[in-house]
C-alpha cells in the first residue's frame, strides 16, 4: 500500500457526505443513530469505519445507497453529495440507476445478496442484463471473466453452480463479483470478512485491495475489527453512538489515538504478537443504547476514565496539533492524553 | 514435570456423523474428530484453535458429553466417561460445565436471568429455595452484575450481560471444567477484555480448569498456559502457548498467525495470503497429510502419508513432515 495521499482539492470527491443525520423510530420513538456525520471520500480511496455494535456504522453504509429509504421509520437528514449530486434528494428510480451500477454493497452473509435457488451466474449476470446493453453470449462471458477475477476456480464450470455448492469464502467471492459487475466508482464493504476465517478473511482483504487499484474504486468498509482496517484502509473514522469521534489516516490513528474510545479499544484487543498480560485493560461499562437517549455532553463520558467538568457539553471534531487531517471529538488538552504512546504494540495505558 | 494425573484425557477420541450424500442413499461419515489425544492439567488453560469445520466445537461437545463419542476413551479425574449414559453422567455434569457463545440461544428469553442461574441448583435440589436464591444472587454479584439483575428477563439483556449470566449459570454447580467455546466471539472488543479478565480471575479463585475454544489467537494467547491447533478433524499441533506464538512448528499453524490482521497499519503492508482455497470438505479429507493440498511446503510424502503427531522436543507434539524447524 502506498502512503495515503491527501485529498487534492482541485477536484469535488467522489462522495462527500454533509451532516448525515439518521433517527429511527423505535417503539413509537425516535432514536438518533446516525449524528451530524460528514466525510469526504475521493476515487481509489479505502475509508474504514469502525465501531462497536450499535454505534451507526451500518445505518450510515446504508444510507449511501439508500438501502432504507423507502421505509417510513427512518429519517435522514444532511447531504449525500455522490460526484455533486445529493442523492438524499433523489426520487427512487434515479436513485435504482445509481445502486448496483455506480455504487455498490456487499453484506456480512453473501446469502443476504444470493437467492438460493438461483443459478450463481444467472445472478451476476442479471445485474450486468439491467445495467448495460450487453448481449445474452457478453454477459455469460462477462459473468465467468468476473469469476475469474474475484478467485474462483474453474469459473466456466461453477458459474452454473448454485449458491449452497460454493464454499463461505467462495460466496463471498461471487457476491463481490455480482457488486464488481457494472464497475462501480463505490463499493461499500458491511462486515465483509467477519464471517470467515482468517485464511480465508486475508484472501478476500487481499482481493478487495487489488480490485481497488485496478478499478480505482473507493471502498468504505464497515467493521468491527481493528486488524481488519489497518490492513487496507487510508484513513479511518471510529463512531460511537452515531457520531464520528476520531477521524484521520490510519497510520496517525493507530499510533497516535487521540480519543480515549480508540486508545481503549486499541488496548483493549488481545494480540497474538504479544505475550500475555496480567489483566487486559478493558473500557467499563458497555455501549449506550441509542433508544434510551443520549447524554447531552460527550457520549463516551460514562465509560471514560478522564471525564471533567467540560464533558458535560458536546465537545466538537476538532483537530488538535500539527496534523490539520487528524480529528477527535474530546475535551482533553492533547498533553493530558496518556495514550499517546503505542497502543498498536501493546504499551498504551502504561505512561512511561 | 512428573506431574499428577490429568483431570481430562482423551485418547485417540473419534466422532464421526453420518451423512447422506446428494439425492441417494450411500452412506458417508464426516470425521469430525478424528483420532485426538490430549491432556489437560487441574488448573490448566488448554487453548483449542482452527478454523470453522475443524471439529473443535464437536471435540468440545464430546467432552462434556452432550455428544457420544464414536470411538476412543475420554477419562475425567482418572473414569472413563466416553459411553457412560445419562443417569451414570449425572453426577459428572456438577463438575463439568460448557460456556457458549451466545448462552441465551439456547435459552428461554422469558426465563428470568435469577431461575436460568439457578436451574442447575434446583435440578441437582441443592439447598433450600432460599438458601438457592441467596446463592443465585451471590454468583450474580461475583459475576460483576447488579443483584437487582435476578428479576430482569433474559431476552432484555445487552451481549456482555448474557455473557456473565452464563458464565454465572455454568459457576452454579461449583464446576471443576469449564469448556468455553467461543465465549468472547459475539461481544464487542470493550466488553470481551472485560470477560476474559472475569475468566482468569474465576480460574484463580476457584482452581477451574478450562479448555478454551477460539478461532481468535489473539484471545487465545491471552488465556491459554497451551495451544492445541486443530485441522480438518485432526490435532496437528501442541504445544506451551509462548513456545507456539514464538514459533509454531506446524505449516498450518505458522499460516494462521501469518495471516492474522493486526491493528498495525505499519506491518499490513500489503501481504499476500499465506493460503490459497479454502478448508476442504471433511466427508472426504484429503489423502496423506489434510494440510497438503493448501501447503506450500508440501512434497511427494506430504500427499500419500499422513504425517504422526511426533514428540519434538519442549513438551510440543507436531504432525507435519516438514514442520517449521530451526
Amino acid at each position: 500500500m502506498t502512503e495515503p495521499e491527501p485529498s487534492t482539492g482541485e477536484q469535488a470527491p467522489l462522495l462527500d457526505m454533509r451532516g448525515l443525520g439518521v433517527t429511527i423510530e423505535i417503539g413509537g420513538r425516535p432514536a438518533e443513530v446516525v449524528r451530524d456525520l460528514s466525510l469526504t471520500l475521493d476515487d481509489g480511496e479505502v475509508l474504514g469505519i469502525v465501531g462497536e455494535s450499535g454505534c451507526g456504522k451500518t445505518v450510515t453504509a446504508r444510507s449511501i445507497i439508500g438501502l432504507d429509504r423507502t421505509d417510513s421509520r427512518f429519517r435522514l437528514g444532511g447531504q449525500m453529495l455522490y460526484r455533486g449530486r445529493d442523492l438524499l434528494a433523489l426520487d427512487e428510480h434515479a436513485m435504482r440507476a445509481i445502486r448496483g451500477k455506480e455504487i455498490a454493497m456487499i453484506f456480512q452473509d453473501p446469502m443476504t445478496s444470493l437467492n438460493p435457488l438461483h443459478r450463481i451466474g444467472a445472478q451476476i449476470g442479471e445485474t450486468l442484463g439491467e445495467h448495460t446493453a450487453l448481449s445474452k453470449a457478453a454477459i455469460r462471458a462477462r459473468t465467468i471473466d468476473l469469476l475469474r477475477q474475484v478467485g474462483i476456480p474453474h469459473p466456466e464450470r461453477r458459474v452454473d453452480d448454485y449458491p449452497h455448492q460454493f464454499s463461505g469464502g467462495m460466496r463471498q467471492r461471487a457476491m463481490i463479483a455480482m457488486a464488481l459487475a457494472c464497475e462501480p466508482a463505490l463499493l461499500i464493504a458491511d462486515e465483509p470478512t467477519t464471517a470467515l476465517d482468517v485464511t480465508t478473511q486475508l484472501q478476500i482483504l487481499d482481493l478487495l485491495a487489488r480490485l481497488k487499484d485496478d478499478y480505482r474504486m473507493a471502498v468504505i468498509l464497515i467493521t468491527h475489527d481493528l486488524g481488519v482496517v489497518a490492513e487496507i484502509a487510508d484513513r479511518v473514522m471510529v463512531m460511537y453512538a452515531g457520531q464520528c469521534v476520531e477521524y484521520g489516516t490510519t497510520r496517525d490513528v493507530f499510533h497516535a489515538p487521540k480519543h480515549p474510545y480508540t486508545a481503549g479499544l486499541l488496548a483493549a484487543m488481545p494480540s497474538a504478537d504479544r505475550p500475555k498480560v496480567a489483566r487486559l485493560s478493558a473500557i467499563k461499562g458497555s455501549p449506550p443504547r441509542l433508544t434510551a437517549g443520549l447524554p447531552s455532553g460527550c457520549a463516551f463520558a460514562p465509560r471514560c476514565d478522564h471525564v471533567f467538568a467540560r464533558c458535560s457539553e458536546m465537545p466538537p471534531l476538532a483537530a488538535h496539533d500539527a496534523a490539520p487531517d487528524h480529528r477527535d471529538r474530546c475535551w482533553l488538552p492533547a498533553g493530558d492524553r496518556p495514550w499517546g504512546l503505542d497502543p498498536a504494540r501493546g504499551t498504551a495505558g502504561s505512561p512511561a | 514435570m512428573s506431574a499428577p494425573a490429568p483431570l481430562v484425557a482423551l485418547d485417540r477420541l473419534v466422532k464421526h456423523f453420518p451423512v447422506r450424500m446428494g439425492l441417494g442413499f450411500s452412506r458417508a461419515q464426516v470425521h469430525a474428530v478424528d483420532d485426538v489425544s490430549f491432556t489437560i492439567a487441574r488448573g490448566e488453560t488448554l487453548g483449542l484453535v482452527g478454523e470453522s469445520g475443524c471439529g473443535k466445537s464437536t471435540l468440545a461437545r464430546c467432552i462434556v458429553r452432550l455428544m457420544e463419542p464414536t470411538g476412543g476413551a475420554l477419562r475425567f479425574d482418572g473414569a472413563d466417561i466416553a459411553h457412560l449414559g445419562t443417569r451414570a453422567l449425572r453426577p459428572l455434569r456438577r463438575r463439568m460445565q460448557m460456556i457458549f457463545q451466545d448462552p441465551m440461544a439456547s435459552l428461554n428469553p422469558r426465563k428470568t436471568v435469577g431461575e436460568i442461574v439457578g436451574d442447575g441448583l434446583a435440578i441437582h435440589g441443592i439447598g433450600t429455595p432460599a438458601e438457592r436464591r441467596r446463592k443465585v444472587d451471590d454468583l450474580i454479584a461475583r459475576v460483576g452484575l447488579s443483584p437487582d439483575m435476578a428479576g430482569r428477563l433474559a431476552g432484555a439483556l445487552s451481549g456482555g450481560q448474557r455473557q456473565r449470566i452464563g458464565i454465572a449459570r455454568a459457576l452454579a454447580l461449583g464446576p471443576e471444567f469449564i469448556v468455553a467455546d467461543e465465549p468472547v466471539s459475539a461481544l464487542d472488543v470493550s466488553v470481551q477484555a472485560d470477560i476474559l479478565n472475569l475468566l482468569k480471575d474465576l480460574q484463580v479463585e476457584f482452581g477451574i480448569t478450562y479448555l478454551f475454544i477460539s478461532h481468535d489467537l489473539g484471545v487465545i494467547r491471552q488465556v491459554s498456559d497451551r495451544v492445541g491447533v486443530m485441522y480438518l478433524g485432526r490435532l496437528v499441533e501442541l504445544a506451551p502457548a509462548e513456545a507456539f506464538y514464538a514459533r509454531p512448528l506446524h505449516r498450518y499453524s505458522q499460516a494462521l498467525l501469518e495471516a492474522i490482521a493486526v491493528p498495525d497499519p505499519d506491518r499490513a503492508t500489503r501481504r499476500r495470503a499465506p493460503l490459497t482455497g479454502d478448508v476442504p470438505s471433511p466427508i472426504a479429507p484429503p489423502p496423506g497429510c489434510r494440510f497438503h493440498p493448501r501447503c506450500r511446503y508440501a512434497t511427494d510424502i506430504c500427499r500419500s502419508e499422513e504425517p504422526p503427531l511426533r514428540e519434538a522436543g519442549q513438551g510440543r507434539l507436531v504432525a507435519c513432515h516438514h514442520p517449521n524447524e530451526a
